[in-house]
């Protein structure tokens, strides 16, 4: 149902709530009576054309009659005469300031007449009393175009991600928190490269878009420059590390080591850093390091899934399979989408002589597998080949 | 593991002999590797085909995709032992000079005449040559029936899987690919590697199907691979193919290596259908269920569990994978537990082996590396185009020791490799490794030095089974070493090993009990047989020969 559908079915006039002046000439109540009955017919026939001119005479003739405000009001709005709806709701609003929908579609009419502390005020009003999904979503939008308008990112991305609680896959909320958050991060830099051009942080700063852009050397190089600047400077140590790690150089591998105990060495409790290390003392096939890192590491962070998948990948090699099952087990209650941890999970069962579980848990990878295969290939898709379709399947072999 | 400095005598030093041996075979490559095409060749083949008891050399060769389109070709080379550490170019005389655009060669004795016959894989189907016995060869592809298959054809392998005493035969298939519709290099995102325009594939582009051929006894083959259940209808790209008897029931399995896609472990069930179990089995993808770009395959039994487990070699950014056989069809990823993965990880590896590089009854790992791209030191990222050697040296407790820097400067010289095989060319009980390499000329080389420990060699030759006794299993007691091997058809990359089985034998003069499986189901026992032998043994009627080792010649090394 669309927001209009809903708001129409709300507000429809019933003949019954009308309540005339005692005042009333039985000439004018009569033909109140008459405009009414026919706003009424109109409204059931979904004909806005046709009331809309019996609800604006009936409001010449009863301009207290609030139903009647709030309906012009309505159907003005969704005729796209925003300039027509807004006296009508405003009246509607003022002689019942309960009326949170009504508030919000004026807010909106304002929005479309570019009255922006209009329409932030009544947005802001009506929002938290909304409770139809949709029609909350729509104002949540509109409202976070304000703040977006008026640079008031922070608020924004609160409420997309307040949004975004009750409607994690909507995917206009998506892009919104995903524009928002990108903003955001461009308004930070920004104002870092003014406020302190030759910072820690600006090096951080610079080190990470290098990297996201697969730029790694001089990713490396502003890493380095920030720590040196300032050493302390908060997850610097293990952002390098991980760069480091994740290197195609073998000699750059061999550099994320002291970087992870760097960052270790800052704060004992930094749980993804000791991960890194256990998965490091794994590669060197130091089963015993990497399982006291990854024990530690579990420790701080419980529901961290990719301590307990990598704990049991230790476990295994250790021949510690009950521990390293459960471990498992834990890994996929906390991500059931876990392909990896199927398929340990799976090796492990085969192992027992559970071939049924096995075979379950391989369908579970294959399952997860494939839509992360496909979500990569979307991806690879969109992000990598747009603009070049046309030209690049003329290059492929047919 | 902490490196530990070895003393000299600790083992053999490999040493280049090339130069001593005459070879100056040159492997034709296009600088730019504008296409995959011109970067998957180079199979080499040990193969006695004049049975004169010394495994002779063939070569393959390809040419690029710009003399393809000119009319122009790539010869092949087949070199013939002279028993004195020196090789013959007779490839004009035997005929199989210029096969097709070669990939890669296996042997097997599809006639069983006795005499072993060569299959060439070929960017374009597979060429048959029947060994005529007399140093000379004949295409007889046509009239095998093997001439329909015109696909790209990569690993192939003779195996007998249905025990009719007749050697069938299945081909592995890459890429979807002709020179009239080529992809243009570096044009799209898979034809990047690291941001740097490369050549376009295998990523990107179609894979072909697999084939099974079923050895109908008559010198002809006929295709069963959708009957057998083999026909890989996803297309996958098939680079390496080997039988092998992977559970010990008696029966041949199939293990096909496919890359950057799931393996295949076609658990023969009899009957003539085969299953795919290989992820039941775990050697489809890695122990975190990641397919890898699967390249060359070694089997051996490394941990002397009479049980043959698998070692990968992948591309750069993956590691080498050894999947240690648990019995059963069930194998695990044990390639970082064994200490293959780490060192392996930086290159792109392809022919492997396990081979006793010391011969001390325990089977050791090597692989040869190369990249792809000719591009890649572009790329800045510490990866170059030609890439070391690595020897892994088996620790007797299910780990390996890299001891690539400590086994002589040969090794660590940068080729761009392909293939690789093993064998005993010298019968002096050391085993050679010819590696072929897609640029320029081949390496050979030596184990020289190290400790003078005892070996025993078998030829075996099979009567109700097929011929060359393809997956027949050989046993070894002596002292507390049991040892086992299997007489197999192709494998590593597009290469073929020497046939008869070599066991190092440590310390061990005697060789204290001897057992061969025949594929025919049959069993021959042999018992207190010296060591530093060649033996050979003939299906039913037990030892036919025996040889002592020869003098090795004198080689001088290079470098």
């Amino acid at each position: 149902m669309s927001v209009k559908a809903i708001l129409l079915a709300l507000l429809l006039l019933p003949a019954a709530s009308i309540v005339l002046s005692a005042q009333t000439a039985p000439n004018k109540q009569i033909e109140i009576e008459q405009h009414q009955r026919l706003a009424t017919q109109y409204l059931r026939e979904q004909r806005p054309d046709l009331a809309i001119p019996e609800l604006q005479a009936l409001i010449v003739l009863d301009p207290e009659n609030i139903d009647a405000q709030a309906n012009l009001g309505v159907l003005l709005f969704f005729r796209g005469d925003y300039a027509g709806a807004v006296p009508h709701l405003r009246v509607a609003l003022k002689a019942q300031p309960d009326l949170w929908k009504i508030q919000a579609l004026l807010g909106l009419a304002e929005g479309r007449l570019g009255d922006v502390d209009s329409n932030r005020k009544d947005l802001e009003t009506a929002f938290p009393h909304l409770t139809e999904d949709k029609f909350k979503a729509e104002v949540g939008r509109a409202l976070i175009d304000n703040y977006t308008a008026t640079g008031d990112l922070e608020k924004a991305a609160t409420l997309a991600s307040a949004l975004l609680a009750s409607q994690p896959t909507d995917t206009s909320l998506l892009y919104i928190s995903y524009r928002l958050y990108s903003d955001l991060a461009d308004k930070a830099m920004l104002t870092l490269s003014l406020a302190a051009p030759n910072s820690a942080q600006m090096h951080q700063i610079m080190a990470r878009e290098l990297a996201r852009h697969g730029d790694e050397a001089p990713a490396i190089a502003n890493y380095r420059e920030a720590i040196k600047i300032d050493p302390k400077l908060t997850g610097v140590h293990f952002e390098l590390g991980n760069l480091l790690y994740n290197s195609t150089d073998e000699k750059l591998q061999a550099e994320a080591e002291p970087e992870f105990r760097a960052a270790l060495a800052a704060n004992p409790n930094d749980e993804k850093s000791l991960l890194m290390l256990g998965m490091i003392a794994a590669k060197r096939g130091d089963s015993k390091a990497a399982y006291d890192d990854y024990t530690r590491a579990l420790q701080l962070q419980p529901d961290d899934g990719d301590a307990s998948l990598e704990l049991a990948k230790v476990l295994v090699t250790m021949n510690q399979t009950e521990k390293a099952q459960q471990l498992l087990e834990r890994a996929i209650q906390i991500d059931p989408s876990n392909s990896v941890a199927h398929y340990r999970l799976a090796t492990l069962y085969r192992r027992q002589g559970k071939t049924e579980q096995a075979d379950k848990e391989i369908a579970e990878y294959k399952k997860y597998k494939e839509m992360k295969d496909k979500l990569q290939k979307v991806f690879h898709d969109m992000r990598v080949e747009s603009g070049q379709k046309n030209s690049d399947d003329a290059d492929l072999p047919k | 593991m902490a490196a530990s400095k070895a003393t000299p005598a600790e083992f053999p030093q490999l040493i280049d002999i090339t130069a001593s041996t005459g070879i100056h075979f040159d492997h034709l490559s296009a600088p730019e590797a504008r296409y995959v095409v011109e970067s998957m060749s180079g199979g080499v083949a040990l193969i006695d085909y004049d049975r004169d008891g010394y495994p002779d050399i063939y070569f393959t060769n390809a040419q690029s995709v710009e003399m393809a389109l000119a009319g122009k070709k790539a010869k092949s080379a087949l070199y013939h032992n002279n028993h004195d550490g020196t090789f013959t170019d007779v490839t004009d005389r035997s005929g199989i000079g210029y096969p097709c655009w070669a990939m890669g060669v296996a042997v097997g004795d599809y006639n069983n005449d006795g005499w072993p016959d060569l299959l060439v894989t070929c960017f374009g189907g597979v060429v048959l040559y029947r060994n005529n016995g007399d140093g000379t060869f004949t295409d007889v592809t046509k009239q095998a029936g093997l001439g329909n298959d015109t696909a790209w054809a990569t690993g192939a392998s003779f195996g007998d899987y249905d025990a009719d005493g007749w050697a069938d035969l299945f081909v592995a298939h890459y890429v979807d690919f002709h020179l009239d519709d080529l992809p243009t290099f570096g044009s799209r995102q898979t034809c990047k590697y690291h941001n740097v325009p490369v050549q376009c594939g295998p990523r990107g582009l179609k894979g072909f199907r697999d084939n099974l051929y079923h050895n109908n006894g008559d010198g002809t083959f006929t295709e069963v691979s959708k009957q057998a259940g083999v026909d890989d209808p996803q297309g996958f790209f098939g680079l390496t193919a080997v039988w092998s008897d992977l559970n010990g029931d008696g029966r041949p399995d199939l293990f096909v290596a496919n890359d950057g896609e799931p393996n295949y472990l076609y658990r023969n069930d009899g009957s003539g259908h085969f299953t795919n179990v290989a992820y039941q089995a775990g050697v489809a993808v890695n122990e975190d269920g990641a397919e890898q770009a699967n390249m060359g395959v070694a089997l051996g039994d490394y941990m002397h569990t009479a049980r043959f487990s698998i070692g990968i070699t992948h591309f750069s950014e993956e590691y080498a994978a050894l999947y240690r056989n648990d019995g059963n069809l069930n194998f695990t990823d044990v390639s970082y537990a064994a200490g293959i993965a780490q060192s392996t990880t930086p290159y792109v590896g392809w022919g492997d082996a396990f081979f006793d590089f010391d011969n001390d009854g325990w089977p050791d790992f090597f692989m040869v590396n190369g990249h792809v791209y000719p591009q890649v030191g572009a790329a800045g990222i510490g990866t170059k185009y030609r890439e070391p050697k690595l020897l892994f040296l088996n620790q007797h407790n299910g780990r390996f020791r890299n001891i690539s820097q400590e086994a002589g400067a040969a090794i660590q010289i940068p080729q761009v490799s392909r293939g690789l095989a093993v064998g005993d060319l010298f019968s002096d009980g050391r085993l050679e490794l010819v590696v072929e390499n897609l640029e320029g000329g081949p390496m050979i080389l030596r184990p020289e030095g190290g400790p003078q420990n005892h070996w025993v060699s078998f030829a075996l030759q099979g009567t109700k089974s097929n011929r060359l006794a393809l997956n027949a299993r050989v046993r070894v007691t002596a002292g507390d070493l049991v040892e086992e091997d299997e007489v197999r058809s192709g494998g590593s990359y597009l290469s073929q090993n020497d046939l008869r089985l070599h066991f190092g034998l440590a310390k061990y003069e005697r060789v204290d009990k001897v057992e061969i499986f025949w594929p025919s189901g049959t069993k021959d026992v042999l018992t207190q047989l010296p060591s530093d032998h060649f033996y050979t043994v003939q299906e039913g009627h037990g030892l036919v020969s025996s040889q002592p080792a020869t003098r090795p010649p004198a080689f001088v090394a290079h470098p």
